[in-house]
């Protein structure tokens, strides 16, 4: 075979398409999916690491890192209460790299519930939930879409949580199902439809691994492509509206000589000139490839590196067994539900159902609450939402502090010994005067500044530091009966066999 | 704004490459990645006990003359027993343990100290840890000897029992033998179990306790104690450094009331050997609903008999007609001088076989026995096959069967 012809192979092989005409190749660019990826010009405020921190583009990352990894994991794991638990120890002790997959896995979910956590605070500071008002974009959806994918996420990490069939999975998803069997008349059921049962057995293990390994990361990935989709047809990120403020100020060039090209043929006479804001020019703009993918493969890297570099040096805990007979003592939810089991400790039913549902409705609502366009893209707004931030901060630092010494100090029941009725005290705790102050704040920094922009702001922080303190206290904080341990303070000791 | 990537305004014109800066980063990310990646590999690549393995083939070569390195295990050794549904990979680097003629090597790689134990328990049916605790899955000592957080069987070293006492280490994996030798009096090789069992019948401890199903109600059924999780036990009672099941129990036997305020369990005065030794046996006494039967000694399943059959087949069985139950004869021959009665009577009592054999062969007992014809040739020769000594005691006992049935009729002539 001649080398042309290897050659041709070749090509065949890696790329057989050969466009007949300039028009099927441009039609076949346009119909191309990776190419249409990126934009052709992407704005440096886009590309500028500090107004996204490229918080979405290393979610999605960790997201792939976990598909991966988890794919690898469903050749090895076996999903039924006799096996689950070995299979696990065999990862981690006798199959190849088995302990490598694990823990990257184990670290990369929990670096995305934190990931989508911090993106979503970034997104909220920076007002990128806003449709502009040069061209009306669908930013708003977009946020809800973003919740979605939270609320996904999570269900995604609790759903894992179970698998590995130790007493640590067994009990977090013990607790964290009888959190959803507070809510009133209809939480035993949703329980029971969770379990497949009245405990944890066979037939959750095998409802979780259904979800955690098809149902979900499908429905999320679908989701995600949307989300990302989302940003294209909103012409990028929230900060692009900048540009086109900045677009719309400019003087228009002055018109020119020129030739145009008409029906008729070429006719002379000026330019049309329109201040087109949603043209990125040559100064304020660069290609996408390289500098965006670049960017991307850059941080894409990074994202792998930390991952594998934690994955090395922090291990995956597996406790004994699942043993329904013997209960941890604290037995303990996922990180991330701690807040509420915390709050759950002052009332099932406020903790555990009315307040985590306000919270995924407020953050949904968010969008349509605040309406006011000025600053989107820009980390609070302006300097007077800074200075609201930082007030929402300590207001919340202060608020949820007092709640927590509240309810460590002065249980309500020990104030309010002589009352008996479960109800008074689902109404009266230190939860519900955490969201009575969060609300109050609201509507008082909004009286002040007649902007919805700044009470959500204030609101927000609040929320964010109350959100930090409660998981804080939640995780390291309260040791054996859920009582409470300053960090320098030991726990009482744990009794062995021998 | 935070700058552009390539950082550089020039007269109102960028620089439209990508910065040095920018790819220095990737190319140093790309490094970063490559070496973490060596690292994991490395990690993986090097276990502990291919160490142990290697050292192993120096040790044989220089004790056995006769073996070739090349056969030696290698790789990831495990002993999976189905039945007991458990995966011991303890022999990858205790590669010795079978072996005879390493007794003086050192650990991991020295002979079992009881060699014998395994003719009883073979290795294939028994694993490692059923009877010495930790961790079978494992493949680093620290994690395989299960002294690690959140396994509860450790393995039961004398390093863990000297932590009891350090001049005379109770010999903990006596709880484990007693997994499967619960129901025995006493058993070989268990001398604290054997103690401690004799003190539970001295001591009458079944009068308050229900223990194996039967005893009094006044004290806690102690059937599954060894089940009982740690969480279980108030140590609040316990002064001590050793918040452990064994610690309890052992301070619980010396002086009950102590441990369990109010308790009405008598003190016994126990010494410390006894102490223990009751604390290793009631930690043994666990559910064992999961163990096969086969594990279990002294365990027999058969069908019910009424007495008077247990007695028959016992008088078959021990009596001087013995010897054709044992070579089945008894199948197709009664032999009533012995009070042997066949199921089948397929052939004729061999009471009266010398008239029997004359007859129908024209040959003794011991003529027909060495040279048999028809049916019995057949079964001679493939069914039951007896040595020259058998059949002249076969002979010798028909003909005392002849001998006892001819007497019987002559006094039945008589009377």
């Amino acid at each position: 075979m001649s080398f042309a012809g290897i050659k041709n192979a070749w090509q065949n092989l890696i790329w057989p398409w050969r466009p007949e005409s300039n028009r099927e190749a441009g039609s076949g660019i346009v119909a191309n999916f990776l190419l249409h990826w990126f934009p052709n010009r992407v704005s440096l405020r886009s590309l500028a690491f500090s107004s996204s921190l490229y918080l979405g583009t290393i979610t999605f990352v960790v997201f792939l890192v976990l598909a991966v990894t988890g794919v690898v994991l469903m050749f090895l794991y076996v999903p039924s209460v006799e096996r689950a638990y070995w299979s696990i120890k065999d990862l981690d002790f006798a199959i190849s790299f088995g302990w490598l997959l694990r823990r990257l896995h184990r670290i990369s979910a929990h670096l995305m519930v934190a990931l989508v956590f911090l993106h979503m605070f970034r997104v909220f500071l920076t007002g990128s939930y806003k449709s502009g008002e040069i061209v009306r974009s669908a930013r708003p959806l977009n946020w809800v879409i973003g919740v979605t994918l939270l609320v996904l996420t999570l269900l995604l990490s609790f759903t894992g949580y179970l698998l590995p069939w130790d007493q640590l999975a067994f009990w977090a998803i013990t607790v964290g199902t009888n959190i959803a069997a507070s809510v009133p008349s209809v939480g035993e059921a949703t329980r029971q439809f969770l379990l497949g049962g009245t405990i944890i057995g066979q037939p959750t293990l095998i409802r979780f691994y259904v979800l955690h390994c098809a149902l979900l990361p499908i429905a999320l990935f679908g989701l995600a492509l949307w989300h990302m989709w989302r940003i294209r047809k909103d012409g990028g990120l929230a900060i692009v509206e900048q540009d086109r403020q900045e677009a719309l100020t400019r003087e228009p060039a002055t018109p020119s000589k020129s030739k145009t090209y008409s029906v008729l043929g070429i006719a002379s006479g000026t330019t049309v000139q329109v201040n087109d804001p949603t043209t990125l020019n040559e100064d304020n703009s660069r290609p996408s490839t390289p500098f965006l993918t670049v960017r991307i493969l850059l941080v894409t890297l990074l994202t792998i590196a930390v991952s594998l570099g934690l994955a090395l040096v922090v291990h995956a805990p597996l406790e004994a067994a699942a043993n329904p007979e013997v209960t941890p003592n604290p037995a303990k939810a996922p990180w991330y539900f701690l807040g509420l089991q915390e709050m759950v400790g002052y009332s099932a039913l406020m903790g555990g159902v009315i307040i985590p549902t306000l919270v995924i409705l407020g953050l949904m609502l968010i969008p349509f609450l605040d309406r006011e366009q000025k600053g989107i893209g820009v980390w609070f707004t302006d300097a007077a939402g800074r200075n609201w931030a930082v007030v929402g901060f300590l207001y919340g630092l202060l608020t949820t502090a007092g709640c927590l010494a509240l309810a460590i100090l002065a249980p309500m029941r020990s104030i309010f010994p002589g009352i008996e009725s479960q109800a008074f005290f689902d109404l009266i705790n230190p939860a519900s005067f955490l969201l009575l102050l969060f609300a109050t704040q609201y509507f008082v920094v909004l009286k002040r500044t007649k902007s919805t922009r700044y009470a959500a702001i204030a609101t927000f922080c609040a929320f964010i530091i109350a959100f930090i303190l409660l998981t804080y206290t939640g995780t390291s904080l309260r040791g054996p009966n859920w009582d409470f341990y300053w960090p320098w303070q030991a726990w009482p000791a744990h009794p062995t066999g021998l | 704004m935070a700058g552009s990537p390539d950082g550089t305004v020039r007269g109102g014109t960028m620089i439209k490459k990508i910065t040095r800066r920018e790819i220095l980063a990737v190319l140093g990310t790309s490094i970063a990645l490559i070496a973490l990646m060596i690292a994991a590999f490395l990690h993986d690549s090097v276990p502990e006990w291919k160490y142990y393995q290697d050292e192993f083939g120096f040790i044989v070569t220089e004790r056995f003359d006769d073996v070739d390195p090349a056969i030696l295990p290698s790789g990831i050794q495990q002993v999976w027993v189905s039945k007991l549904e458990r995966v011991d990979r303890c022999t990858t680097c205790h590669l010795g343990t079978t072996w005879k003629g390493l007794e003086e090597a050192e650990q991991p790689w020295t002979t079992h100290p009881r060699l014998e134990i395994f003719d009883d328990h073979p290795i294939e049916n028994f694993g490692c840890t059923l009877c010495h605790g930790g961790q079978g899955f494992a493949l680093t000592e620290y994690d395989a000897h299960g002294f690690v957080e959140h396994w509860e069987k450790p393995l039961l070293s004398d390093i863990a029992a000297s932590d009891y006492d350090p001049r005379n280490p109770p010999s903990l994996h006596e709880i484990q033998c007693n997994f499967c030798h619960r129901y025995e009096r006493s058993t070989e090789g268990m001398p604290a179990i054997n103690r401690a069992k004799e003190l539970v019948r001295s001591k009458g401890c079944k009068i308050c306790h229900v223990i194996n199903g039967d005893g009094g109600k006044l004290g806690p059924d102690l059937t599954h104690e060894g089940d009982k999780h740690a969480e279980g036990f108030d140590f609040s009672n316990l002064v001590s450094d050793q918040m452990t099941v064994f610690n309890w129990h052992i301070k619980h036997f010396q002086s009950p009331p102590t441990i369990v305020p109010g308790s009405i369990m008598p003190e016994m005065n126990f010494q410390s050997f006894e102490a223990q030794a009751l604390a290793m046996l009631a930690m043994s006494w666990r559910n064992d609903e999961d163990l096969p039967r086969a594990y279990l000694p002294g365990i027999e399943l058969k069908d019910e008999m009424t007495p008077e059959e247990i007695d028959r087949d016992q008088r078959m069985r021990t009596g001087d007609g013995a010897f054709f139950v044992e070579k089945s004869c008894f199948v197709c021959h009664s032999i009533s001088a012995f009070d042997i009665k066949s199921p089948t009577e397929k052939g004729p009592d061999l009471s009266f076989a010398p008239d029997d054999v004359r007859a129908r062969f024209n040959k003794t007992v011991e003529e027909f026995l060495f040279d048999p014809t028809g049916t019995m040739k057949i079964i001679l020769e493939s069914q039951i096959v007896l040595t020259d000594e058998e059949k002249w005691e076969a002979t010798e006992k028909i003909m005392k069967a002849y001998d006892i049935v001819k007497n019987r009729s002559e006094d039945n002539e008589e009377h």
